[in-house]
């Protein structure tokens, strides 16, 4: 049983190219002019969209670049766990017995994590890192497979804070050499923030005090897990929900805002349980991170589920 | 099998919501996206005549979980609340993990659900619990959204609602071992004929490694269907089975444990549930009656 040094090896990210414009979903009636012109003053005026492909196939793309860099044996993955809030498929067609074929995942169990919105994968997150570090085989892994994929237009609705976008992206943790080691990860639900209904209006709060509170104590309880100071972390990637949001938990930690990266929101939009790798693979793109670098993932669901992972650049 | 260190994890009785009614209609935007998916996946809608019988709650099932919590002196002390569910939960509130933890009132629970993975879901919270070393309420629920989505070849499906602890502290069930084999390959015409086979097999690999005799052990029949049910009667001698020839997935098992002990006194000191999915695969979970004296057979 090998309880440390379990990390994110390597990551996978599938964009589509095409981009949806905001005034198509104006002139269907999802966006009201106000909405759409706040939007546009945020410079959000499209995000990447999915005409072409099904589900399994955005989700193979993803998966394809894993297994292409030859770094990564099937037969060492005991589970594929995939977070995501939309449902894009039936639940009786089986989606990962189609993955397990096509990739010889012979012995992986695979499953969806749900519940906590657009904070699901930092608890699959949580789910993989602990089951493997419970696990007999220190060589084993995980995949994180998340997908998420709007098929009716009032799913992009953001109001006037984002547009939803189609993406599917996937990481491995396993112990493999530098692998950005997972110092903590938890998870937390207030239930006096769970909302009676599902929001879907702009008038709505999305912005609740208790939400801070419960981000800035979730972090810093990780913080402490890591043994990481506050002052110590490099880079936070939070969720492209709401920038005001990071910002706002940016000023009640006293910690400078250029150190929350919330430049997704803006150029990719919010893909619920995508955004946090494809805010990650951009800050690397970006050279935000270098070798041995602490950086932390965040992420805020509608009903107040807050996610935290304190890692290590490998 | 996936051997449980004894004294290490045991298993509540489980409670049940058993008031069904023949029609009740879904208005939420998720059965509306559910619609759209069902027709992109070439699910033919058909034009079943309305059925009678009664498959449905009157309600979400996530909203009958507080008045199920009521009737139980479950533990308040939890760490996790998991929710099991093969069919997606079409629900207007915010998601059904979050509706239940809220109306129970659980304060610094997690709360989350496991799920694509058929009726298998529940070794997934085993595995967690397992894993974490915590105590978790466990909410199997199942929710048919319309007459259409009941029909299977098998039994027809309903919904359920289960409800159940997993916890180090001694229960009246203790879990000794459990397993699960998924399927190999692409679906095809075999499956249903597999699905029996690789049960029988999940069970004589129980049997054996726990060094249990068929005649020791009381094999709790998922209700899939007659074939299925035929195979299990076949093998093993002492098989119990539901009356009301009703699929109810994920939650199936756990309302044959309550009404197998609803009736007389049960001299078996071992019970092993099974879970058949005809899509995912095959699982099991041994368990050891407390209430009977230990023969020290393990």
């Amino acid at each position: 049983m090998n309880k440390i040094n379990y990390g994110i090896e390597q990551i996978a990210v599938y964009l589509p190219e095409q981009r949806e414009a905001g005034e198509r979903l104006l002139r269907a009636g999802v966006l009201s002019p106000k909405e759409w012109a706040e939007l546009q003053a945020q410079r959000i005026t499209s995000v990447p969209i999915e005409q072409e492909r099904s589900t399994l196939q955005i989700m193979e793309l993803t998966l394809d670049q894993l297994f292409a860099r030859g770094q990564l044996q099937p037969q060492k993955v005991k589970y594929m766990i995939a977070p995501y809030l939309y449902y894009s498929f039936p639940y009786s067609f089986d989606i990962f017995r189609y993955l397990r074929q096509r990739y010889e995942l012979t012995d992986t169990t695979c499953f969806a994590v749900q519940g906590l919105l657009c904070s699901d994968f930092l608890m699959g997150l949580q789910i993989a890192w602990k089951l493997l570090r419970n696990g007999r085989e220190a060589d084993s892994r995980a995949i994180i497979l998340s997908v998420e994929r709007c098929l009716l237009d009032d799913q992009r609705y953001g109001g006037s804070a984002f547009l939803t976008g189609d993406a599917s992206v996937a990481c491995v943790i396993g112990q493999g050499p530098q692998h950005d080691q997972i110092l903590a990860c938890k998870n937390h639900i207030d239930i006096r923030t769970i909302p009676a209904e599902k929001f879907r209006k702009k008038e709505d709060s999305i912005q609740d005090y208790a939400f801070f509170i419960n981000l800035a104590t979730t972090l810093h309880h990780s913080l402490r897990e890591a043994g990481v100071k506050l002052e110590d972390v490099k880079l936070f990637l939070p969720n492209n929900t709401t920038p005001s949001t990071w910002l706002g938990l940016a000023k009640l930690l006293r910690v400078p805002p250029s150190r929350f990266f919330t430049e997704g929101h803006q150029l990719i939009g919010h893909m619920n349980n995508c955004d946090l790798l494809l805010n990650y693979d951009l800050a690397c793109q970006r050279g935000l991170l270098a070798s041995g670098d602490v950086y932390v993932m965040l992420s805020l669901g509608n009903g107040g589920g807050v996610g935290c992972a304190v890692c290590r650049k490998g | 099998m996936q051997s449980v260190a004894r004294d290490s994890l045991y298993l509540s009785m489980p409670v049940t919501h058993r008031q069904y009614v023949a029609e009740r209609s879904l208005n939420s935007y998720e059965y509306k996206l559910y619609q759209h998916i069902r027709t992109l996946y070439g699910f033919d809608p058909g034009n079943h005549e309305p059925s009678l019988a009664p498959v449905f709650f009157h309600d979400e099932p996530c909203l009958l979980a507080e008045a199920l919590y009521e009737k139980t002196q479950f533990s308040t002390k939890v760490d996790y609340l998991l929710c099991c569910y093969k069919t997606y939960q079409l629900t207007k509130k915010v998601s059904a993990p979050l509706a239940i933890l809220k109306s129970l009132g659980l304060k610094n629970v997690q709360a989350f659900a496991l799920h694509n993975i058929g009726v298998l879901s529940p070794l997934m919270a085993i595995e967690w619990t397992l894993a974490t070393d915590s105590t978790a309420l466990v909410v199997c629920l199942e929710q048919i959204y319309d007459y259409q989505e009941s029909q299977t070849a098998g039994y027809p499906k309903a919904d359920a609602l289960a409800m159940f602890q997993l916890s180090s502290a001694p229960g009246p069930l203790e879990i000794c071992g459990y397993d699960w084999t998924l399927f190999p390959g692409l679906p095809g015409e075999d499956d249903e004929r597999q699905l029996s086979a690789l049960t029988c097999q999940l069970i004589e690999q129980q049997l054996q490694q726990s060094r249990l005799d068929r005649k020791e052990i009381t094999i709790i029949a998922h209700l899939h269907s007659d074939a299925f049910l035929y195979a299990l009667q076949r093998q093993f001698p002492h098989v119990y089975v539901r009356a009301d020839r009703y699929n109810l997935l994920t939650a199936d098992p756990f309302y044959s444990l309550e009404e197998y002990y609803g009736q007389e006194k049960k001299d078996k000191e071992y019970i092993l549930l099974t879970f058949a999915d005809q899509a995912a695969g095959v699982g099991c979970i041994l368990l050891r009656d407390c209430a009977v004296e230990r023969r020290e057979t393990r």
